[in-house]
């Protein structure tokens, strides 16, 4: 795979298990450039190779015409045939685990296998991928100790979420999407 | 070459307390040296902000040195210049079997048989912990000066609130507090705190979060223990407004462990101020040993180590230093030791020592910690604002203070940050399919949309309380040095014992039944949970309850009207040495329910008033 | 998070450009009496040009990251040389003379109102555009009208001789503090003024009608300029310094009272060692961000400089010397004979931009081979990548103000590019590349307010507006030490 291959299938692929589009995960214009960040860490934690296996995975499951959905749920969930001999998609779940965990926390934590402990600490992989960390953005909120916003806008619930990441897309029953427009307004004002 | 320069006075400790007293004579004129354990005020926040980024566990110690993560510098207190209490040495892990905070070669502090972990923490650079203050600015409640005398539990203060009270108008300027008058009026009615007439904070209040509007439409007008429970604004160290060339408030959410912008007050405004006057000299990397005393029983010199780089011996020397007056204000654990250290054969219980109360009654505000999920489809957006902006202030005081301690309740804009280490615990569990958090009970392994979804409706519900739990004095709670243990310097380290008294202990069991109410006037789950593998664990009734720090270290050398129950005067000056003061938060003698850096701050500036008047008027 | 389409600017800027003769701003809300013509704004060519016309907003070429890079720097550029152009004693542009082409020249930004000319003691409206106020009394009689006064510090919130939020001064090789300005063009000085945001009352009156401070955006289509801040940076030319290597300036420079030391005022040639040009565009509501300095201040962290170089802000016989950390404390001018600060560059100029400065620097050299606007260099220019909504950011010329809402609270950086972005004159201590606490104009000026509090639309300007009524008497700050 080119470089350029490799990228493509490594946003496409992240895409897939996050859920988060990629005009989030690697904007246009993308002074950051976390998407090469977390690329080379892959390359880094789990070697060239396994990378170059779940990227192939992930194209030859698009090529397949999968959707995203099912793309990540084959992966993570890995059917019963055997697979080729080498690959273990036991290993390549968990590594897919590991690329998830970076986009949404900016660490690194190591795949384990099953009967294994988890990692919990995991490592931190940047200041960029700290602050780039998307469960801040999924909560509607920011890493601590980066906001971008204006004194006193905690008083008022947070704006919806950005575009690309899809809350609306399939909201759990009962749930109703918070937005700014949905939420009644502030009251018990002391000032 | 002559080591020394005289100075009219030598300050050990470039906190709040230090730095106050310092710009306040070197205003006057007076000649001031101040001697820093750890290093200097750094001319940016680059390393320190860029610690925390790094630090996996980003606990409050993450952004200072020496660090707590950093594979290049030694963990072993032994092999450290500076080391101090962190609070990962407070977790479950174990080293060998043996918990962190017992294993001397992790912990700073050493423990005698049976004590329990002391909660909080403290840092050794300029500047000190109020690096890492939320910046809540309470004052302490009238009573709170005489709880011996109105309920029978403690002791009184040697003064009282209305001799505090021009000291808490002046600590306000001095940090730079937002607040809301309004509202203080009000709380007036339940605290019994008088303002002076006309009083007004240096800036507007900081407007309440989401989270506090929501829980004040849900408990205001509720009642517990037959008193009101109201959500009030809080007085806050934190700019509204432009205000001593710092910037405002941008709701970093990182009071704790560090400000990235300044916005909130430490002590390096004030520091900086000191130096500006170009009276003052700040040692940097200079370690206070111990006082020596002349023959008439005044402290003759300072005895320092300078050491030139952190966590080295090379080249570190011992010198001493003379002044006039000498001022300890090294924080509560090492002002004690500093004292302690200074035993010889005519003094053989330390410095200041005479009342054998040096190093006693170390106190905190204890704190327990309640969190809860708000109900599906009620988000309250936490993750956002100062750490909090906002508590319940209108049980700090009643009745039932002859029976149980008081507390007053902070709300907390970090979700569950603090209880579970969320959002990365409830990420992690709903990846892995496991149920750390308690918030993936069928423990589902999601992906793509689904966790995205998920993650957002229970992210955006979260909530917790923090219940500031009045500790009670207890003699046997305790500073001493260890017979064994150094750090790298030599210097004899803090052996600590400490217990929590029944009367504490109820506190406790009342802040438990508080927050149940609370969460149940709110519609909102608790998910409070002890988990009794963590060392802060004592129960009660069979009970058992976690217990945490609130950052409050006091007490160990206490201000009283007797010399004979007391290591300070009124005027925080050793009964036994006229030339020595003892100031920061070692003089507190009952803690109440304030956070405690306003009234560090209001007895500082106190205390320079009254180093003035103690040294020869400058020709 | 709203992204605008580059290449729908790119469509905008294809518009023909504006006429080359002047072309004065829209009118100005509180601007009376004379003022020195305003310099030209128009659609910018998409390379260097020698041209006094200000461009009025980015001429976007590319929808790549570096193409657009490029096509900020091009902007600064044409900027930097539109702002320097020669002005006439009367303070007009001179469209016939070239930009160093009689040697060193006034310049257009220095024709405009100094920060000290608008916020003045007891919050006094400013005098009309471009007229300058007394200068301290220990200045008088020194000077003579139309003389420069640098460092005026009332005792108001910034000093200027100490870099952003007290982080030090800076101390040239010779000992010499340097000294800071900042001016700002006429339709910035008129919603200022227009909205009597030059004192706190004005300010609170402003808030309290539900406003938010929001300046004019530039723009191509409508040959619109927007709201512009200049800020220089100078130092006292002397000892080891080349004269024919600076923009100068004749000025008294003003220090004033400090601990034993009285005020003092003496006329002294300054060069020009730092200049920022801020401008609010369209495009860019975060406001584009272009950063020079003379070729001289300091090598790049690192760099093996070449035996006998001279820096204004480097000894490199200084050995061990402390990098990129202020003098210890007290900061005073008057203090003689203080250690030179020892400056590096952390992040190095990006090749394309060295480039672009060489491509500039022969422009330049080819009107005059002894400009001295050859020795200026474009550190970098700083602009989103997901600009705000012009739509919520940009008000209407002659319209009414922009109101507060959410929207406002929740605007972000626009994710800038490059990330960080330093001044080693204007940022020195504050150089980097962690998040959040290294220089970046975009990230830290995104947090400046007016006294009120309330967002300042990216200047740090209006937290210097005083009371017009004296505050009640505080209880003293020293009032427990008589």
């Amino acid at each position: 795979m080119s470089d350029a291959a490799r990228m493509e299938s490594f946003i496409g692929l992240s895409q897939a298990l996050t859920g988060i589009s990629r005009s989030v995960l690697a904007p246009d214009l993308d002074p950051i450039d976390l998407k090469s960040t977390y690329l080379q860490t892959l390359d880094q934690q789990i070697g060239p190779p396994a990378t170059d296996a779940l990227l192939q995975l992930y194209v030859d499951l698009k090529q397949q015409g999968l959707s995203d959905e099912q793309i990540a749920q084959t992966i993570l969930e890995p059917p019963l045939p055997p697979p080729p001999a080498g690959i273990d998609p036991v290993a390549q779940a968990a590594q897919a685990r590991s690329i998830m965990k970076m986009w949404l926390l900016g660490s690194w934590y190591m795949p384990t296998l099953p009967g294994q402990a988890e990692d919990l600490s995991g490592t931190v992989i940047s200041a960029n991928a700290y602050t780039g960390g998307l469960a801040w953005t999924i909560a509607q909120a920011h890493p601590m100790g980066y906001s971008e916003l204006s004194f006193g806008y905690w008083a008022t619930p947070s704006p919806p979420l950005p575009d690309g990441i899809p809350v609306q897309q399939t909201p759990p029953p009962q749930v109703v999407v918070p937005s700014a427009q949905t939420q009644p307004s502030a009251g018990g004002d002391h000032a | 070459m002559p080591d020394e320069k005289t100075y009219d006075v030598v300050i050990v400790g470039a906190g709040i307390a230090g730095a106050i007293v310092a710009e306040r004579l070197g205003r006057a004129r007076k000649r001031v040296l101040i001697l820093e354990a750890g290093p200097g005020i750094p001319p940016n926040r680059n390393d320190y902000m860029q610690s925390f980024y790094m630090a996996s566990a980003k606990v409050v110690e993450s952004p200072y040195p020496p660090p707590v993560e950093d594979p290049e510098t030694p963990l072993d207190p032994a092999l450290q210049n500076t080391p101090r209490p962190t609070t990962l040495t407070l977790s479950t892990q174990k080293m060998n079997g043996v918990p962190l905070w017992r294993d001397p070669k992790r912990s700073y502090f050493l423990y005698k048989d049976g004590s329990l972990p002391f909660g909080s923490t403290y840092e050794r650079v300029a500047g000190g912990t109020t690096w890492h203050w939320v910046g809540t600015c309470l004052r302490l409640l009238p009573t709170d000066f005489k709880e011996r005398s109105d309920y029978g539990v403690g002791v009184d203060w040697p003064i009282t609130y209305e001799d505090l009270m021009p000291w808490y108008d002046e600590a306000e300027k001095v940090i730079g507090v937002a607040g809301d008058q309004a509202t203080e009026d009000i709380l007036s009615q339940q605290t019994g705190i008088p303002y002076g007439i006309g009083h007004q904070f240096p800036m507007r209040g900081i407007p309440p979060s989401y989270l506090d509007q929501t829980l004040s439409q849900a408990v205001d007008g509720t009642t517990f223990d037959n008193l009101p429970v109201l959500v009030s604004p809080t007085p806050q160290g934190r700019n509204s407004q432009p205000y001593q060339n710092r910037r405002v408030c941008e709701g970093n959410t990182n009071c704790t462990p560090i400000c990235p912008i300044q916005a909130k007050y430490d002590s390096t405004v004030t520091l900086g101020d000191a130096l500006q006057t170009g009276f003052v000299d700040l040692q940097p990397q200079s370690v206070a040993t111990r006082l020596a005393v002349d023959g008439d029983g005044r402290i003759d010199h300072v005895e320092y180590i300078q050491y030139q780089k952190p966590n080295s011996r090379e080249g570190a020397v011992t010198k001493t230093a003379r002044g006039t007056l000498y001022v300890l204000a090294a924080h509560a654990v090492e002002t004690p030791k500093i004292l302690l250290n200074s035993a010889t054969d005519c003094l053989p219980n330390g410095v200041a020592n005479s009342s054998d109360q040096v190093g006693r009654n170390l106190m905190d505000h204890t704190t327990y910690l309640a969190w809860a999920l708000m109900p599906e489809g009620r988000p309250v957006y936490p993750y956002r604002g100062p750490i909090s902006t906002s508590g319940i202030e209108s049980l700090r005081t009643g009745p039932f203070r002859s029976q149980r301690a008081a507390f007053r309740i902070e709300i907390g804009n970090e979700g569950w940050n603090w209880p579970t280490g969320d959002p990365y615990t409830t990420t992690l569990d709903l990846i892995n399919g496991t149920n750390n958090g308690a918030l993936n009970p069928e423990h589902h392994r999601l992906y793509g949309p689904a966790l995205v979804n998920k993650l957002n409706d229970l992210l955006t519900r979260e909530f917790r309380l923090a219940f500031l739990v009045e500790q009670e004095p207890d003699p046997a709670c305790r500073v001493t040095l260890s017979q064994t243990y150094t750090d790298h310097l030599g210097i004899p380290r803090p052996e600590i014992n400490y217990n929590l008294t029944e009367y504490t202990r109820l506190g406790f069991q009342a802040a438990d039944r508080a927050a149940r109410q609370i969460f149940a006037s709110a519609g909102a789950q608790p998910f409070t949970t002890c988990d009794k593998h963590n060392p802060g664990t004592f129960e009660l009734d069979g009970t058992p309850y976690n217990y945490y720090g609130a950052g409050h270290v006091l007490g160990t050398y206490r201000m009283g009207a007797s010399r004979a129950a007391s290591v300070v005067d009124r005027l925080q000056r050793s009964w036994d040495h006229d030339n020595l003061f003892l100031i920061g938060g070692g003089v507190f003698p009952t803690v109440g329910t304030a956070n405690p850096t306003l009234t560090i701050a209001a007895l500082s500036c106190w205390a320079a008033q009254s180093i003035l008047s103690a040294l020869p008027a400058t020709a | 998070m709203r992204r605008i389409a580059w290449s729908v600017a790119l469509a905008l800027a294809c518009l023909a450009a504006a006429g080359g003769g002047l072309q004065g701003p829209a009118g100005g809300a509180g601007s009376t009496g004379a003022s020195p013509p305003a310099p030209a704004c128009g659609t910018p060519p998409t390379s260097i040009t020698l041209s006094p016309m200000v461009p009025c907003d980015v001429n976007a070429t590319s929808g790549t990251l570096q193409g657009l890079q490029n096509d900020f720097d091009v902007y600064s550029w044409n900027s930097f040389i539109a702002l320097n152009w020669p002005v006439s004693a009367s303070g007009a542009v001179e469209p016939g003379v070239k930009i160093g082409q009689n040697g060193d020249n006034p310049t257009v930004w220095e024709t405009w109102s100094e920060s000290s000319d608008i916020f003045l003691a007891g919050g006094a409206p400013p005098p009309p555009f471009g007229q300058h106020t007394p200068p301290p009394a220990a200045c008088q009689n020194l000077y003579t009208p139309g003389m420069r006064v640098v460092t005026q510090i009332g005792k108001t919130l910034l000093e200027e001789d100490v870099q952003p939020f007290k982080t030090g001064p800076l101390v040239d090789q010779n000992g010499q503090y340097t000294r800071f300005e900042i001016t700002v063009n006429e339709n910035m000085f008129d919603t200022i003024v227009g909205y009597q945001l030059y004192n706190q009352q004005g300010q609170q009156a402003y808030a309290s009608a539900g406003n938010s401070v929001q300046f004019l955006c530039g723009s191509n289509p409508t040959s619109q300029v927007g709201a512009i801040m200049a800020k220089a940076a100078w130092k006292v030319l002397g000892k080891g310094d080349n004269p024919g290597r600076f923009h100068k300036v004749q000025a008294l420079v003003y220090t004033p009272d400090a601990k034993d030391l009285k005020d003092r005022c003496v006329l002294q040639t300054l060069g020009m060692v730092g200049l920022h040009i801020a401008h609010k565009t369209t495009s860019a509501p975060q406001w584009i961000w272009s950063s020079f300095e003379q070729v001289d201040n300091a090598p790049d962290q690192g760099q093996v400089e070449p035996a006998g170089s001279h820096f204004n802000y480097y000894n490199a016989g200084c050995k061990g010397c402390p990098v990129n950390e202020p003098p210890p404390r007290p900061w005073n001018a008057s203090i003689p004979g203080q250690p030179a600060t020892q400056v590096e560059r952390v992040i190095p100029i990006a090749p394309s931009t060295a480039q672009l400065n060489q491509t500039a620097a022969a422009l330049l050299r080819s009107v005059n081979p002894a400009s001295v606007w050859q020795y200026y260099e474009l550190i970098s220019t700083q602009w989103p990548t997901q600009p705000a909504a012009a739509s919520t950011f940009c008000p209407p010329p002659g319209g009414p103000p922009v109101k507060k809402s959410p929207a406002l609270l929740n605007e972000t950086d626009g994710n800038p590019a490059p990330q960080f972005l330093a001044n080693a004159t204007l940022e020195t201590y504050i150089q980097g590349s962690v998040p959040n606490v290294s220089s970046s104009c975009i990230r830290c000026h995104h947090a400046a307010t007016a006294t009120t509090g309330d967002t300042a639309d990216f200047t740090y300007l209006l937290e210097r507006a005083e009371s017009v009524i004296a505050p009640p008497p505080a209880p003293s700050t020293s009032g427990g030490m008589q």
